[in-house]
């Protein structure tokens, strides 16, 4: 029952590993973002981007328009929800460690509102031909997928050109740098964390609009997430989107090739393994923010 | 030297505030709880019904198959005595609430039904469900505290096999009577008052896949050459997936690979392409929940859908969600809302209950089925061994149980065999034309059903 993959797999498992790895990394971009520069490490994030994925399923089954459309309620709003829970912390300057608690119950509060209002039920969407692929050769590309690591790219694109060509970038890069040296500069730290805050949530919308185009799901669905989003953030480098965005990739094609040489329940060990292993190498992360 | 900290008025405000946060906080995670049904930790639901009720005249709507209408005769009248007890815990928040919902209104309606036929002995009967947030370790203290500080009556177990297992020792502790629903290691189920009300025998492993084979000849017309086993590292699943290979020998099928993967896999693009490598005939999933519908979207992304897949215990919405695509997927069950189970006043009544509450709490999917039914189920057995007992001791109703059999809502059940278990009633059930029933054995398949093999969407061979 030895089974030896041919190149094909090999190549295949490269490209979806690919794909998929965007899409952790698309996820951790708000994670790190709050995380690098604002100190804030939020758990909340991972049940608002369930709250994401219901507004897709409602505004698919219940509206019947795609779910790119559900994007115009829920980055609009997540943005001001990022912006007041920013208020909050700066209001009573959170630090790191009380924001992982305050948010982790903030977690619960939310997941069970979703519960309440969408009852603990499995919900699917359906979601046409984002749920398909198109072939090359016999290699498939999975469309949802692929429009997910396109979409992770533009973000990456636009928060570098706001990072080295904007007046909000410099000022966010110095927030990260020091606070305080910042601030005694003229850098409006309050301001320029509620940007940050509201973005960091836009992300978090993003990246749940693509949970209901990917999985069915339940409101703790945000669960399966939290260990390979953390490994991203912390792999990746405390703020940097870009090499959130490549920590993704890199444990996406780790555990995919994982899958395909030795064994599926290999690939989460084989995964943390590499990223025990880089850590020690590079205890900062892949790249600086 | 001891050096004093200066504290700011304002990190003071602001500790107090952050505490005062996580503490508002958590009060309203609990009410938020308590409104969705899902009290974390607390005590989510008690039900008193005192009242002599008669339902009748009313039909099933839901479902063509269930055609006559329900007439429940009242057999006694619940007085003012002191409430009967029955405690357990089930997950009403965190992963396995997506299940303990579909439970938790089974049990409503079957304590209702209790209390409208005279509940036990006389006295009325009430639940005390505390919600174990999906966490085994919350298990055995949440027992314990039923048990002895509670002191509640009896027990019935929770939900899913690895709480059911985290509070048998706990029952045996105490010697308490320990009916459960939904446990998948008949094995190990070692405690002498221990019963399941999910008649999947003890020889499970070999028995289902067994009876999927004998389904493919004999239904079908036609065997799989080729199959591979895919299972998760959920214990259960592990368990029958282990016996498959054994059994396919048999049937004169090759199996081509046992993949493993880890509970909580949501990624399985790379396991489709191993299968589109492959090439099996037949998939078989040692799975439950999510799983089998995920693979089923990564195979069809792939490009490969084999002749036949089968699963566990999938979640059937999840499954019907897929449209087409779910079609002809194969699973186990033990009852499905149509003839010949729908031929049981009893088992009309707990389908038309079941899917009013189903639809009045919002679900998606709300038919009645095995989830619910095994769970019914249990608190049936749980009726006729105190009635047939004539007795609240825990181990009257044990020794009651063993020595006699038991009309349950998907037949009749005995509990003679190694560790308290009967002979198998789980069957072949498949989803076709957008709703799962039951397609072997003939004596429990939805009448001129058949077993769809091999399946039109088969693609990439």
């Amino acid at each position: 029952m030895s089974w030896m993959p041919s190149t094909t797999a090999i190549m295949q498992s490269l490209l979806t590993g690919t794909l998929i790895g965007g899409y952790y990394g698309l996820f951790a971009l708000g994670f790190t973002l709050s995380w690098g520069i604002l100190d804030i490490i939020n758990m909340s994030y991972f049940p608002f981007a369930v709250l994401a994925a219901y507004i897709t399923y409602t505004t698919i089954t219940i509206l019947g328009f795609d779910p790119f459309f559900s994007l115009i309620f829920s980055i609009p709003s997540f943005f001001i929800m990022g912006v007041l829970m920013q208020i909050f912390f700066n209001r009573f300057k959170i630090d790191i460690f009380r924001s992982l608690i305050i948010t982790f119950a903030l977690f619960i509060v939310v997941e069970n509102t979703l519960s309440y209002i969408w009852t603990a039920d499995v919900r699917r969407a359906p979601v046409g031909f984002l749920g398909g692929s198109f072939f090359i050769d016999t290699i498939y590309i999975p469309i949802g997928e692929l429009i997910a690591f396109f979409v992770g790219i533009l973000i990456v694109l636009g928060n570098l050109i706001i990072l080295r060509r904007t007046k909000l970038g410099l000022a966010l890069r110095a927030v990260a740098e020091n606070r305080e040296a910042s601030a005694m500069w003229g850098v409006n730290y309050s301001r320029t964390a509620l940007i940050v805050g509201g973005l960091s949530m836009c992300y978090v919308a993003i990246a749940g609009m693509f949970i209901a185009v990917f999985y069915p799901f339940t409101p703790t669905q945000g669960h399966v997430f939290i260990g390979r989003i953390f490994a991203v953030t912390i792999f990746g480098g405390l703020g940097s989107v870009t090499g959130a965005f490549i920590a993704g990739i890199i444990l996406g094609v780790a555990e995919s090739v994982a899958a395909i040489l030795f064994s599926p329940s290999w690939s989460p060990l084989v995964a943390f393994l590499l990223l025990m292993v880089i850590l020690v190498v590079k205890p900062t992360g892949l790249t600086q923010r | 030297m001891l050096v004093q900290k200066k504290i700011t008025r304002r990190r003071a405000i602001s500790s107090a505030v952050a505490a005062g946060a996580v503490v508002g906080v958590g009060i309203l995670a609990g009410v938020g709880g308590y409104f969705a049904g899902a009290s974390t930790g607390g005590r989510v639901e008690t039900i008193i019904q005192k009242e002599t009720v008669t339902v009748g005249g009313q039909t099933v709507t839901v479902t063509n198959t269930v055609t006559q209408p329900t007439t429940v005769t009242v057999t006694g009248t619940v007085g003012p005595a002191k409430p009967v007890v029955i405690g357990y815990t089930l997950p009403m928040t965190g992963i396995f609430s997506a299940t303990g919902i579909l439970h938790d209104i089974a049990d409503r309606v079957a304590i209702k039904r209790i209390n409208d036929t005279g509940g036990f002995l006389g006295r009325p009967v009430e639940r005390l469900v505390y919600d174990d947030r999906s966490d085994i370790s919350q298990i055995p203290p949440l027992y314990e505290r039923l048990i002895t500080q509670d002191k509640v009556d009896l027990i019935v177990g929770p939900y899913a096999t690895p709480f059911i297992a985290a509070a048998m020792p706990v029952a045996e502790k105490y010697r308490k009577l320990y009916i459960f629903d939904s446990y998948t290691l008949p094995k190990r189920a070692t405690y002498e008052f221990a019963f399941s009300s999910w008649a999947t025998g003890y020889n499970t492993d070999i028995e289902w896949p067994t009876l999927l084979f004998e389904a493919l000849q004999n239904s079908a017309g036609k065997l799989p050459k080729t199959l591979v086993v895919v299972h998760s590292t959920h214990p259960g699943a592990a368990f029958v997936a282990s016996g498959v290979p054994q059994v396919a020998e048999k049937f004169g099928i090759e199996v081509l690979d046992v993949i493993k993967y880890e509970l909580g896999t949501t990624d399985f693009l790379p396991i489709a392409t191993r299968l589109k490598e492959l090439k099996p005939e037949f998939v078989f999933q040692g799975a439950l929940g999510l799983d089998e519908s995920n693979l089923r979207t990564a195979l069809d992304k792939a490009g490969f859908i084999p002749y036949g897949h089968s699963s566990l215990w999938p979640s059937v919405g999840a499954m019907l969600g897929l449209g087409a695509l779910g079609d002809g997927l194969i699973s186990q069950s033990v009852f499905e809302a149509h003839i010949p189970f729908t031929h049981d006043a009893e088992a009309r009544y707990f389908v038309e209950n079941y899917q009013k509450l189903a639809r009045e709490v919002g679900l998606a999917y709300w038919k009645a089925d095995t989830q619910g039914g095994t769970s019914y189920a249990m608190f049936q057995i749980l009726r006729e061994g105190v009635r047939g007992s004539n007795s609240l001791n825990d181990e009257d109703i044990a020794n009651w149980l063993k020595k006699n059999k038991v009309d349950t809502i998907f037949g009749e059940l005995t509990f003679d065999g190694p560790n308290n278990y009967g002979p198998m009633k789980t069957w072949i059930a498949q989803i076709q034309k957008g709703e799962q029933i039951i397609v072997w054995p003939p004596d429990y398949a939805k009448p001129g059903s058949r077993l769809q093999y091999p399946s039109p969407l088969a693609k990439g061979y």
